[in-house]
């Protein structure tokens, strides 16, 4: 009976202690350092991509140069245009890469919008971000050449958001960032997949000027001496820009791949401290950084 | 619906034609050079139009390309009938001409 007695309040002691650390979890802080992480990292892509981009249109000038339009120079000897079956057609990438580019400005608004929320930055910081990825989420889908899947992507995002409020409790906050992040990953995926499609375009395109470049150069007689010299400079020039550019591209398909993972370990990972998949994204956008740099200085 | 499938079409026939060029000698290594050039320019064109996989004159330029690269094999020196390989990709080459230049609006 004694012993009885004394069992009585050991377990509801040990049921408080389990309530009290259930409430306690619900209370702890949010982890707002790794949704900064994954801002962090959405934004060295886009960054990244947009250099990347560059030196793609670069690469074309270059092309263009060795392949002009036929007769006497005129002011659009050199646009990117070739000459197929007495027609001439217009190969321009820009309208292809601007829409990806758009693409990820709407990720990255949509990642500083759960940041701005983890970090309950209600007074403005917010309002702010929610009103970016309206306006990114526009502009992806005012470009007539993104696909359908990208921007409806980006409408996923932006709906998803829309539920974040200024909630009181921790948990409440918890619950609804958990909602957001659920409802918004078919986008995330469609706009992974949709920059990692424009980034194999533009690797074919690479792939292609580079071959054409070298038969071009290959067809040129030039005697041995300053003009040889001259020659095997561009071409050099040519081949490393090319390889810089396809490595840049892998790359940057490959860390905006593991962003898909990284906001779905986030999300189950809100009252948990897992950092391993958000360890491997910054890995590989410093990955994307140290090959942009050393292919700087190879140029 | 955005597809790429001609784009990779044209850029494998692209390189096969290539490869096979060197293999060749005379007329038929020639004739092989201007059609890797062709290929490839409309490599670059096909990239940067936006085309719609449901269409049917898209679906047959697709399988015309596919009929040269499986006519050409790996574009090695087992390869007998180059005449006839020539002539795929001169059908291949004048469907995803027109398609391309029709979808360019010129």
């Amino acid at each position: 009976m004694k012993n009885e007695r004394r069992t009585a309040p050991t377990g509801v002691l040990l049921v408080a202690l389990v309530v009290i650390g259930v409430i306690c979890v619900g209370c702890a802080g949010m982890p707002t350092g790794r949704f900064d992480t994954l801002v962090a990292a959405s934004k060295a892509v886009e960054m990244s991509t947009a250099q990347t981009d560059a030196d793609f249109v670069n690469l074309t000038r270059r092309f263009m140069m060795f392949s002009p339009a036929p007769g006497p120079y005129r002011v659009d000897s050199f646009a990117p245009v070739v000459e197929v079956g007495g027609a001439r057609l217009d190969f321009d990438f820009g309208p292809r890469l601007e829409p990806r580019q758009a693409a990820l400005g709407v990720l990255v608004a949509y990642t500083e919008v759960l940041a701005a929320f983890a970090r309950k930055d209600y007074g403005g910081e917010l309002d702010r971000a929610t009103h970016s990825l309206g306006g990114s989420v526009q502009r992806l889908a005012g470009h007539v050449t993104a696909s359908t899947i990208a921007q409806q992507g980006g409408g996923v995002l932006a709906t998803a958001v829309n539920g974040l409020g200024h909630l009181i409790t921790e948990r409440m906050r918890r619950v609804a960032l958990r909602k957001a992040m659920d409802d918004a990953a078919p986008g995330v995926r469609a706009i992974v997949a949709y920059v990692k499609e424009i980034n194999l375009l533009a690797s074919t395109a690479v792939t292609t000027m580079r071959d054409q470049f070298i038969r071009k150069a290959n067809g040129l007689t030039v005697a041995d001496g300053v003009a040889r010299l001259q020659l095997n400079e561009a071409v050099e020039g040519v081949i490393v820009e090319s390889n810089s550019i396809l490595a840049q591209l892998k790359q940057e398909s490959t860390a905006v791949d593991a962003i898909v993972p990284a906001h779905a370990e986030l999300r189950d990972a809100i009252d948990r401290d897992e950092r391993a998949v958000l360890e491997k994204l910054m890995a590989l956008v410093a990955e994307v950084k140290r090959l942009q740099s050393v292919y700087s200085t190879l140029k | 619906m955005s597809d790429h499938a001609l784009v990779e079409g044209l850029a494998g026939l692209a390189s096969r034609v290539d490869s096979l060029s060197h293999l060749t000698a005379g007329d038929q290594s020639r004739t092989l050079e201007d059609q890797e050039d062709r290929l490839a320019k409309l490599t670059l064109v096909a990239i940067a139009l936006d085309m719609d996989a449901t269409n049917a004159k898209y679906r047959d330029a697709v399988n015309r390309v596919q009929a040269a690269i499986d006519a050409i094999g790996d574009a090695d020196r087992k390869i007998q009938n180059v005449a006839q390989v020539i002539s795929q990709v001169a059908k291949a080459l004048d469907v995803a001409e027109k398609l391309l230049t029709k979808l360019a609006g010129v």
